[in-house]
């Protein structure tokens, strides 16, 4: 059974109509990589999956494990398992990332029927993540993403996905504005994050990110729809030839 | 109330004016039924004091005090209008004196068709339906003694209408003349009312024939139409002995630009109260000015932006350099009601103070019942930067030019707000001569 | 290894609503209902005050009714004040009907067992560790800790009635220096019928070392309270003294009038916290306390600093500006605060810094929340006398806003006399962020929570400057505030 199944997913913002009759399945274990120009709805989806308010569904459904996902509100969509990586991860003056993350575990296990950690092993839980995903130790002891460098929020945001141990984690972008040590970094940390359990969305306009993430499937999103998929060979072709092509090709077939 | 056996000659003279002096002319007057209300209210309104909040930094007494007549009617002399010139100023010129229009002395050819320049008494009396919706109709006299007793003495004065679509690309320059061989009081008053993508600029500067003291009550209302852009600039530098208390009331249908900028060099005391209404979706009020003020010079700029439509924007930026024994002070209200979501508000106070006699007081004032708005105020007040000074001194500039640059710099920012490069050029220059 | 978790707290804090309305059944002695000399002898009498205390009670009652009669009731402040029928009160009640306590053994079971459950253990054996902590119930004092311990090092912390006895000295050279009685309506009030409050006095050069505490509670119905508090701070002493506040709640409003006055000589320094959790009043705006009060410090001394830092949670009105006169050379006055106000609740409060002496800086940071139909409003003069060479102030005030009813407003006086000043004002106002909010929930967190985390953040720098023992407490009194003020 498909983790995540949207169908037929219409959506505008302000009347203007940016996805228009998405759909695509992902099963757990999946990595799918979503391509596409500069305005093809990329982030849209990701928005509307995350469950942001501003956009209006006009059309479709999404089924998360089977779970009508646009009845959620967006903290029970992430107890549920889904975790949207910020492209713009926000900062949050004063409220610290000790405590920040705290609250977060302990809402998903509360929701997941399992006791709350304790400081002790919370503390625990996040040098380990913090390890794993090598991210400096100092920066989980600040505001949360408050002074962060751009690369230091996306890592950031890779950590909280260990933390949260998502079934699906969706990353918007997450790797703009990274050079190509922090886009190594991230990475790995997706890769180490990678199991039979666990999929993943990576919603990308390059295919760099690629190079260090084998996707399991490429769709190419151009224009609100999905004009193409294939394997991580569709990936390259894009690389070699640009969007133009596709972008023809779907303006003719509309 | 007011008790008359104690108050000022002004007051006296007022009331008398106000028992019925006013068809001197043997013209109807075509004021005389609001002249009834509005006396009422100043009446019921009194006099402020500084026990009032609004009030609390300036004393108006001592500007009330010398023997105020009414200013008799009088004609323009080539002294006056050299006075006022400002070189290379291509404007269409009108000339009032002693509050009322001076259809001689004004210059108003040029003006493309269905825009009017006039006198306002005068088109009460031919056309009265043509300023029945805009004048008097956002002024709120019974909260405000001047603004009432202007509305129950002024006798003439500037009416400006651009119809829709029209640019008037030649600004307006209003000359307000006083004669003042003793001293004199005068009830200024002009109505812009700007049409729907109209836009208009109108500059107003002061002159005072004669050594007496003067006390100046004027009135400007603004009402701009839908996207209308209305500048408003005035330049106050008449002297010392020149008082004053002014009211600009500006209105703003939807997507409409309304700026309103003060200039005051030389002046007694002087009360500058503003208040805008973007009452639109989508306008943008800009309010800014400068003081400086030398001697025992007493400017008081009182605004309030009344935000009560959502979507506006407004801008305010007053600066202020006092010396001598002069005195300062800025008392500004972004006032955001219920309405006034989306509200993006700026305001901006900033004070140098240069002589141990000097005097600065700012409250700026944030009052917001709508939680959707981003408002900020900032007030600084301070000496120029000596660290700026020494820099300066330590590439060869002498102290005083060092002081003259810095603080020129830090008045040319409002300046810069004036979209008419030769008014801004006299103000540079006035700026300067200020400044040695 | 604490096992306290954020998620505790934040159950605690849904449980909580306001816990401490609950009242004392014990018996109380009252003053005659009304004001009148009578009720201000009567007043002297119970507390067998000296001929010259009662004489400055007489004066401030005299000048009482002369304020209230010419109308000088201040009506400056951002508040709806309804009219207050001053007759219509008791203005003093002793628990237990006892004027004064000598021993904790005397105190009624009752009142311990209550402070107790206000988190104020009295017996020596279970006083919180590092607190010492003066309690007033109504007009009377019923006992203070660690008062021994500290008279070793010559710090006298004790009732304001007990120092009018046996310091009398002390009290009638420093009382009235800082706050006259005819500096308003309410500090002419408290003047003419204060009842208790604390006394503190830290001799030359000596640190107090531990936290010095008051606890208010207002018990008895119709009664207002009054404290009065004095602290004196000689040559290069040191003191952090905290205030805290409960009430019942009562659908009739309670008025509070208090008077705090600091006196820091010489390198002294004094910090005042106040943790402000009077009863707000019903979610429908009824009953609450109307908390009137004058505070006010003056830094005497050669770089002497004080420093006052306020939450202010509780009250139907509040109306408070904790100030500080700079008057010695290089001395400094700082005021932090955080002001949240829900409900029908109006704050207007700030600080006024008056600098007098040369080289004076101040530092004035606020933040306000406002939240369901409340009002708050920052007022703060920060005024440069004429002699007052190099001062320095910078002041930034904050205003937040929770939903579309309430009104967040900003009123700073600036008044410059001389030329060397430096004096920023900063202010912003704005809602809490939607992004914000969707990035919590976007990690799972649910709305309340996220609006406490972002609250709580907003707030952090002020409530960290609490001492250590409060700052907990007063996070969770916040979080407990903000409980139902989701938009």
């Amino acid at each position: 059974m498909s983790l995540l199944s949207v169908n037929n997913l219409h959506v505008s913002v302000e009347d203007h109509e940016i996805l228009k009759g998405l759909s695509l399945d992902v099963h757990p274990g999946e990595v799918h990589a979503i391509m596409g120009p500069n305005g093809s709805g990329k982030s849209t989806l990701a928005s509307v999956l995350a469950g942001r308010d501003d956009y209006e569904i006009t059309e479709g459904s999404v089924s998360f494990d089977g779970e009508d996902l646009l009845e959620m509100d967006p903290e029970e969509r992430t107890r549920e398992g889904l975790f949207l990586a910020f492209q713009y991860p926000v900062e949050l003056p004063g409220v610290s990332t000790h405590q920040f993350l705290r609250t977060a575990v302990n809402s998903v296990r509360e929701h997941r029927k399992q006791e709350p950690l304790s400081v002790g092993d919370f503390l625990k839980l996040m040098r380990e993540k913090a390890e794993f995903v090598n991210l400096d130790p100092k920066l989980t002891q600040r505001s949360v993403n408050e002074g962060f460098s751009g690369g230091e929020k996306k890592r950031a945001e890779i950590f909280q996905m260990a933390m949260l141990d998502p079934r699906l984690a969706i990353l918007d972008e997450t790797d703009s504005g990274l050079d190509i040590d922090a886009l190594r970094i991230v990475s790995e940390g997706v890769n180490k994050l990678r199991s039979q359990d666990r999929a993943f969305v990576l919603i990308t306009h390059y295919q760099r990110l690629l190079n260090y993430i084998t996707p399991d499937k490429v769709h190419v999103l151009v224009g609100g729809r999905i004009v193409r998929s294939g394997g991580p060979e569709l990936a390259e072709e894009l690389e070699e030839k640009g969007y133009d092509w596709l972008i023809e090709e779907s303006s003719v077939a509309a | 109330m007011i008790d008359l056996e104690k108050a000022p000659a002004l007051l006296r003279h007022a009331t008398e004016a106000l028992e019925g002096a006013f068809s001197g002319d043997g013209a109807p007057d075509p004021f005389a039924v609001r002249r009834t209300a509005a006396k009422d209210a100043f009446e019921a309104a009194g006099l402020p004091s500084t026990r009032d909040e609004a009030w609390r930094y300036t004393d108006l007494r001592p500007a009330l005090k010398p023997d105020y007549a009414p200013a008799a009617p009088a004609s323009a002399t080539e002294a006056d209008l050299e006075a006022a010139r400002i070189d290379g100023l291509d404007a269409v010129r009108v000339v009032v004196v002693n509050g009322r229009f001076d259809a001689e002395a004004s210059d108003l050819g040029g003006l493309p068709e269905g825009v009017t320049v006039a006198s306002l008494a005068e088109t009460a009396r031919q056309s009265p339906d043509a300023l029945a919706d805009t004048f008097g109709a956002h002024v709120r006299v019974e909260r405000d003694a001047f603004a009432a007793l202007n509305a129950a003495l002024s006798l003439d004065g500037v009416y400006v209408h651009v119809p829709k679509g029209v640019a008037l690309e030649r600004p307006i320059h209003v000359v307000n003349v006083l004669t003042a061989d003793t001293p004199t009081f005068v009830q200024g008053r002009n109505l812009v009312v700007v049409g729907e993508t109209a836009e208009v600029k109108v500059i107003e500067t002061y002159v005072v024939r004669g050594d007496a003291a003067t006390f100046r009550n004027d009135l400007t209302e603004i009402v701009a139409g839908p996207a209308a852009n209305v500048t408003h600039v005035r330049i106050q530098d008449e002297g010392d002995e020149a008082n004053a208390v002014t009211h600009v009331q500006s209105y703003q249908e939807r997507d409409s630009t309304v700026s309103t900028l003060t200039f005051t060099f030389a002046a007694g005391t002087v009360r500058n109260n503003s208040v805008m209404v973007p009452a639109g979706e989508g306008g943008n009020a800009t309010i800014g000015g400068l003081y400086i003020c030398h001697g025992a010079e007493h400017v008081d700029t009182n605004t309030l932006i009344d935000h009560v439509a959502p979507g506006c924007e407004s801008n305010e930026l007053f600066k202020g350099i006092i010396y001598d024994q002069g005195t300062g002070v800025f008392n500004g209200k972004v006032f955001v009601q219920r309405e006034g979501q989306q509200t993006n508000a700026y305001q901006q106070s900033q004070g140098v103070v240069l002589s141990p006699d000097a005097h600065h007081y700012s409250k700026p004032e944030l009052e917001i019942y709508a939680d959707d708005v981003k408002c900020s105020h900032g007030s600084t007040t301070g000496a120029i930067e000596p660290e700026h000074v020494f820099y300066l001194r330590s590439r060869g500039v002498s102290e005083a030019d060092a002081r003259a640059m810095l603080l020129y710099a830090f008045a040319h920012d409002v300046v810069e707000m004036v979209p008419v490069e030769a008014v801004r050029d006299h103000l540079d220059a006035r700026i300067a001569e200020r400044l040695k | 290894m604490p096992t306290y978790t954020e998620h505790d707290f934040f159950e605690d804090v849904a449980e909580q609503g306001y816990k401490y309305g609950f009242t004392t059944n014990v018996e109380s002695d009252k003053a005659p209902k009304g004001l009148s000399e009578e009720t201000v002898r009567f007043i002297s009498a119970k507390k067998e005050e000296p001929e010259w205390l009662l004489e400055f009670r007489l004066k401030a009652l005299r000048h009482f009714f002369k304020l209230l009669d010419e109308g000088h009731e201040p009506n400056w402040a951002h508040l709806n004040v309804p009219s207050i029928d001053y007759q219509d009160a008791y203005y003093y009640a002793a628990p237990g009907k006892k004027a004064k306590y000598d021993s904790l053994d005397d105190v009624p079971d009752e009142i311990l067992a209550d402070f107790e459950k206000l988190g104020i253990p009295l017996r020596e054996q279970a006083a919180l560790a590092g607190v010492a902590v003066d309690a007033v119930m109504d007009s009377v004092s019923v006992g203070t800790t660690f008062k021994e311990e500290l008279a070793k090092q010559g710090i006298i912390f004790c009732s304001f009635s007990e120092a009018v006895q046996n310091h009398p000295e002390l009290v009638k050279a420093n009382m009235g220096k800082v706050v006259p009685y005819t500096d308003n309506l309410y500090a002419a009030l408290n003047s003419a019928v204060f009842s208790d409050g604390s006394f503190c006095y830290i001799p030359k050069g000596v640190r107090c070392p531990m936290e010095l505490s008051t606890y208010f509670r207002i018990n008895e119905a119709n009664t207002g309270q009054f404290e009065r508090t004095l602290i004196v701070c000689e040559d290069g002493g040191y003191v952090s003294y905290m205030e805290g506040c409960t009430a019942p709640m009562r659908e009739e409003y309670q008025l509070h009038a208090a008077i705090v006055e600091i006196i820091a000589h010489d390198d002294a320094e004094v910090k005042y916290s106040t943790v402000q959790n009077w009863y707000p009043g019903s979610a429908e705006g009824a009953g609450g306390v109307y908390n009137f009060v004058t505070k006010r410090a003056l830094c005497s001394g050669r770089n002497s600093k004080v420093t006052w830092t306020q939450l202010e949670t509780g009250s139907a009105i509040t109306w408070k500006y904790p100030s500080c006169i700079l008057k010695g050379d290089g001395s400094v006055g700082e005021f932090y605060s955080v002001a949240f106000t829900k409900d029908f609740q109006q704050a207007d409060t700030g600080t006024k810094m008056i600098h007098l002496g040369k080289n004076t800086r101040s530092t004035i940071i606020s933040k306000g929340i406002s939240a369901g139909r409340s009002n708050n409003s920052y007022r703060g003069l920060v005024r440069v006398n004429k002699k007052a060479e190099n001062a320095r102030n910078f002041s930034q005030c904050d205003s937040l806003l929770i939903g579309d009813q309430c009104g967040a407003h900003t009123f700073p006086y600036i008044e410059i006399h001389n030329d060397t000043a430096q004096v920023e004002h900063e202010a912003t106002t704005s809602k809490v962020g939607e992004d914000q909010m969707f990035y919590c929930q976007a990690r799972g967190i649910s709305e309340q929570d996220a609006l406490n985390l972002i609250v709580n953040g907003y707030a952090k720098e002020i409530l960290a400057k609490l001492p250590m023992e409060f700052a907990v407490e007063a996070q969770k009194l916040l979080s407990v505030q903000l409980e139902g003020s989701v938009g």
